[in-house]
């Protein structure tokens, strides 16, 4: 399986080879449609549909050429698996997504440009909380509150202390920006949740299985410090094109619970701020 | 979600309650009882897997969890769509998370009909005495709904196994007059959406969040 991969990674790369070929024609065709004047949000299905259609269509090419290479050489031929569509989701598309990212990824940010911009305001709204105003006002129970993380200097107070609660779970949802792979960006956000649940863990000194009710609060506290510009056209991207065997399981759990968050924090924003200045006046 | 050919069915099916109905404590007690957790997996308080076998059927069982607090209300939607079930908990002690429950009905048959399970379930009937939902009202309001009504108490351990099992087999037979509806197709067929989609511009009222549909 790796040293398949190896392989295709190569050959891609490679401008002699066929599948190399390939993908720089594709990469040319769909910069010509999708990207410059083509670049239109009402684009965006089609657009996403193409990368995944090369990703099937491509898997498909190169179990041909394996097939013809070992009829050659007058080997068995390796057995179809029933598994094409997967090997195109989880070999194929990690390697030529790269290529066509930047310019898809502008169709989804064009797609959602008016939701990211209140969701923006939103997280400007947040960032003038202190760790435990802001914590008071999502309502996190209080005994899951890390305080021990918040150390002082002489001339601080704790309820203004910014930026220090949970802070390894903010670190590992940031990483979201710099991937690519839908894949891999699940696996971050699982990561982010694992990190939310070892701090309260460690908090409450014992082991801590985070129900939904405890969990969603938290999630919004640290996607409201992570400050990940366009989130709106991230998760659209990663729900898109994950692999569908996903659906309804763990992962799509946690995209809905991270785009519930997004929602919440550009629906809430008015809300927040007036008990913001009614908690301020009392 | 759907269920798919053959005798083997997926099923995703949220929890709905209010914050202290206990929800989530029932589904850890479902989950945690048989098979003695050899894979403990992180969030599985809020996201539970479970496998069954019905009748020869096999049924993967996906539980949703989700935040009960009133503010994150507007938000179910997002958590509900593409259910196959909901299980919706109240606490028998407490009147107003009963009527909490009649409002997630309401507006689970507004958005999404028919096609979906609802199991009312009241918990906690190990505080009997002070009950303040009567099993009749209940019943009957559940009836009138089209809903099944259940009585549970997670610190006991009762009525949860036949909770999942009997919604199971209600899910396996919706899932089943699905496909005949459908005519026999022997795989779904992931209608290929090519083409342009002009959407409109003007956000959709709806509060499904329109922007993430997986379409």
């Amino acid at each position: 399986m790796e040293s398949m991969q190896c392989y295709l990674e190569k050959a891609m790369k490679s401008s002699l080879h066929p599948l190399g070929k390939l993908l720089k024609a594709l990469l040319a065709a769909f910069q010509a449609t999708y990207s410059g004047t083509g670049a239109n949000k009402h684009l965006l299905t089609m657009a996403q549909e193409e990368v995944k259609h090369y990703a099937k269509k491509i898997w498909e090419f190169y179990w041909a050429l394996l097939q013809m290479a070992l009829e050659q050489k007058g080997l068995p031929l390796a057995k179809d698996t029933e598994k094409s569509d997967q090997n195109a989701y989880d070999v194929i598309l990690p390697l030529i997504l790269p290529r066509f990212y930047p310019d898809l990824f502008l169709l989804y940010m064009l797609y959602h440009e008016k939701e990211d911009d209140l969701y923006c305001q939103g997280i400007i709204d947040l960032s003038i909380f202190s760790d435990t105003k802001l914590l008071e006002l999502l309502e996190v129970q209080k005994h899951l509150w890390p305080l021990k993380d918040l150390t002082l200097t002489t001339n601080q107070r704790r309820s203004l202390v910014k930026d220090r609660c949970f802070l390894s779970a903010t670190e590992c949802l940031q990483k979201l920006m710099t991937t690519v792979d839908p894949q891999e960006k699940l696996e971050i956000l699982q990561k982010t949740c694992e990190e939310i649940e070892n701090t309260v863990s460690r908090v409450l000194e014992k082991e801590y299985k985070l129900p939904m009710d405890d969990l969603l609060p938290l999630l919004m506290y640290v996607v409201s410090r992570a400050k990940i510009q366009r989130l709106g056209a991230e998760i659209h991207l990663i729900r898109d094109l994950m692999d569908p065997a996903n659906e309804g399981g763990m992962y799509d759990f946690l995209l809905t619970a991270l785009e519930s968050c997004y929602e919440h924090i550009q629906k809430d924003r008015i809300h927040q701020r007036e008990s913001w200045l009614m908690s301020r006046d009392t | 979600a759907g269920g798919g050919g053959g005798r083997s069915f997926s099923f995703k099916v949220v929890l709905l309650g209010e914050g202290c109905v206990g929800k989530t404590s029932l589904v850890l007690r479902y989950c945690e009882n048989k098979f003695n957790d050899k894979h403990i997996t992180t969030l599985q308080a809020s996201f539970l897997t479970k496998k069954l076998n019905i009748g020869g059927k096999r049924v993967n069982l996906a539980i949703w969890d989700t935040a009960g607090q009133e503010r994150f209300h507007a938000l179910g939607p997002i958590y509900y769509r593409d259910s196959n079930g909901a299980i919706l908990v109240y606490d028998i002690t407490d009147e107003d998370s009963f009527q909490k429950v009649k409002n997630w009905v309401k507006e689970l048959r507004k958005m999404l009909g028919n096609e979906i399970c609802l199991c009312i379930v009241g918990n906690k009937i190990d505080l009997e005495k002070e009950r303040h939902v009567s099993v009749q009202e209940a019943e009957t309001y559940a009836e009138s709904v089209g809903a099944k009504h259940y009585h549970t108490s997670a610190k006991q351990n009762k009525g949860i196994e036949e909770l999942f099992l009997d919604l199971c087999k209600r899910m396996i037979e919706t899932a089943q007059v699905d496909e005949r509806a459908r005519g026999n197709g022997s795989s779904q067929s992931g209608t290929a959406r090519r083409g342009v989609q002009i959407i409109d511009d003007e956000p959709q009222v709806q509060s499904s969040g329109g922007c993430c549909s997986s379409g």
